[in-house]
């Protein structure tokens, strides 16, 4: 076959080809690109020059390529295929979600002589699909909130740092130890173990035994050598929980294990070795605790070399709805059950609610509901008394307006607060303009108090 | 020194996400059999820790997205992507320590290759290969 650059637009089809935005190129009976349009050359990153006779896979290189070729297909077939989504993979390493479409080219007897493939990059349809369903989600960690999707960027960048030493602070039950987990899963370390560990769960003596493992006849009852977590995670993750609750000497052996990676077994005589990497959580407030003399400086600064604060569940009550259906979903398949949804009235009782005990405790309420629940929708009477009561029961038959309405509310009350009452603040983190801001406050009634976050009382 | 090659119709796999089997070679012993084993048919991190298993090394591979590279870099595995070419060859340059990126780079990707080897210089300098490219 003739290959036909469309380098010189000769002729009005090439011409067409050349204004379209959609990717076309062209093979021959040996898998060779014989014509590459100017769309194919800014999708793909590759140029023309350099497309031309090369084969189409190590070109085009989609996620079709080896396995699912369609443009194969095709040929084999002699029907075109319309619409396949897939990927591509640019020559800048970026993933390009595509859809593609094939022909059978013939010349003048009706004689294959080779292919035609159509692409469309669906990149702007796919972030706004993305922006619609406002979806995160990294390892068992699930949200749209953009605070946690920052949180979600920065896990994957720990990750890859194999020996940083991380501080994760948060409320009990934001998931503290779900994140270490992502952290330890998406690192290096990941085939070694993880270990946990609940430091505020033990009386100093033991949490000592616990962390460094002791030798036979270290103390009345030690019979044999035990090993301890540190030992038990050996290149892994040990993931120390409720870091805060330690002893000041507890603290500083754990600061000389972090300063020179070796620790001693209780009544042991040689140093081990330890290779692990350390992962805190702490729902105190850590420099809050070092100011007040509580807890050692120098172990707060070893531990919190990246820090992670996971926002309470009442600052991201978006997450309430997509969480529940993550629940219902996870206890259908582990209890068998075929519960569909969750009837308005009780979302509308979640929503209302100020979850001091965060993801855990939605978990909770999600799966005492499924034990009481005989139907396939949750309805409000399954919730916790304490639930039913935060709102009346009247106020639950709500129409679609009144519940935008109360989110809207909910949303404006806590950014508010966590501004300050600055209310120019608070209307730049809602992303609108400080006059739709007030106008919101008095339409929802919202009630503000005299200072207004501009000056220091 | 232990080197994966992702493998598809005699060549190199155009795209790592989607590869179904690597060709394991160890530098230590050119001689031995040229092992063929099939990927996870997972995600492209399934495939990594596949190969972090297997205490891969170094693996040379068709396109892949900068972010899985990235995910491979943390597990200690060189990456030589968008490599495109016979199998062969590039089984043979690399035990012959032949610099080869650039020769049989994927069309358009010359750059892609040349960041990888200054970064894998300013890193950890792992591979002879690396080292070699230096001089």
């Amino acid at each position: 076959m003739k290959r036909k650059p469309f380098d010189t637009v000769g002729t009005s089809t090439e011409a067409i080809l050349e204004s379209i935005c959609d990717g076309v190129f062209t093979v021959d009976s040996e898998w060779r690109i014989t014509s590459f349009n100017r769309a194919a050359e800014q999708i793909t990153g590759t140029s023309r020059e350099q497309a031309i006779g090369q084969r189409c896979s190590e070109v085009f290189r989609s996620s079709m390529c080896e396995a699912n070729c369609a443009l194969r297909q095709t040929l084999e077939s002699g029907q075109p295929i319309i619409n396949r989504s897939g990927y591509i993979i640019t020559a800048a390493g970026k993933r390009v979600p595509i859809s593609i479409s094939t022909a059978v080219l013939r010349d003048k007897d009706g004689t294959i002589i080779g292919g035609a493939e159509t692409f469309r990059d669906l990149s702007e349809v796919e972030a706004l699909r993305k922006q619609l369903k406002g979806q995160y989600q990294l390892g068992d960690l699930i949200s749209h909130s953009p605070a946690m999707h920052d949180i979600f960027n920065l896990i994957t960048a720990v990750a890859s740092s194999n020996d940083t030493t991380v501080l994760i602070q948060g409320e009990t039950g934001t998931g503290k130890e779900l994140v270490a987990k992502a952290i330890h899963t998406l690192s290096a370390r990941a085939s070694e173990p993880f270990i946990a560990l609940n430091c505020g769960a033990l009386p100093d003596n033991l949490l000592e035994s616990e962390l460094f493992g002791h030798k036979k006849g270290a103390f009345t009852g030690a019979t044999i050598d035990k090993p301890g977590r540190f030992a038990l995670a050996g290149k892994g993750t040990l993931f120390l929980d409720e870091i805060g609750e330690i002893s000041s000497a507890l603290q500083v052996r754990l600061l000389r294990v972090l300063q020179e990676h070796s620790y001693e077994p209780l009544g042991a005589t040689k140093s081990q070795k330890s290779q692990v990497r350390i992962i805190a959580a702490t729902n105190r407030d850590l420099s809050a605790m070092v100011k007040a003399g509580t807890f050692r400086q120098d172990l707060f600064y070893r531990i919190q070399v990246v820090q992670i604060d996971l926002p309470p569940l009442r600052e991201r009550m978006e997450d309430i709805a997509l969480l529940t259906e993550h629940f219902i979903s996870h206890f259908n398949q582990l209890l068998n059950k075929q519960i569909t949804d969750i009837s308005p009235e009780a979302m509308a009782c979640l929503v209302a609610h100020d979850w001091p005990g965060n993801v855990r405790e939605l978990e909770n309420i999600i799966e005492r509901a499924f034990v009481i629940c005989p139907d396939s929708t949750i309805a409000r009477h399954h919730l916790p008394v304490a639930l039913q009561t935060a709102i009346p029961r009247d106020e639950s038959h709500l129409d679609m307006q009144t519940h935008r309405d109360s989110h809207e509310r909910q949303l404006i009350v806590s950014t508010l607060e966590r501004n300050h009452y600055n209310r120019s603040a608070a209307a730049r983190e809602l992303n609108i303009h400080k006059t739709t801001l007030y106008r919101k406050i008095n339409a929802l009634a919202i009630p503000l108090p005299d200072a207004d976050g501009r000056r220091k009382p | 020194m232990k080197a994966a090659f992702t493998i598809w119709d005699g060549r190199i796999a155009p795209v790592f996400d989607v590869a179904g089997q690597i060709v394991v070679i160890q530098r230590s012993d050119p001689s031995s059999t040229q092992q063929c084993t099939c990927l996870p048919t997972g995600s492209a991190t399934e495939k990594i820790l596949f190969l972090h298993q297997q205490q891969i090394d170094v693996l040379v591979c068709g396109a892949m997205t900068q972010s899985t590279q990235l995910i491979a870099e943390a597990h200690g595995i060189e990456v030589l992507p968008f490599i495109a070419g016979c199998q062969q060859e590039i089984i043979k340059c690399w035990l012959n320590d032949q610099p080869f990126e650039q020769h049989f780079a994927m069309p358009g990707c010359n750059g892609r290759c040349r960041q990888t080897r200054r970064r894998c210089r300013r890193g950890r300098g792992k591979t002879d290969h690396f080292k070699q490219g230096e001089s």
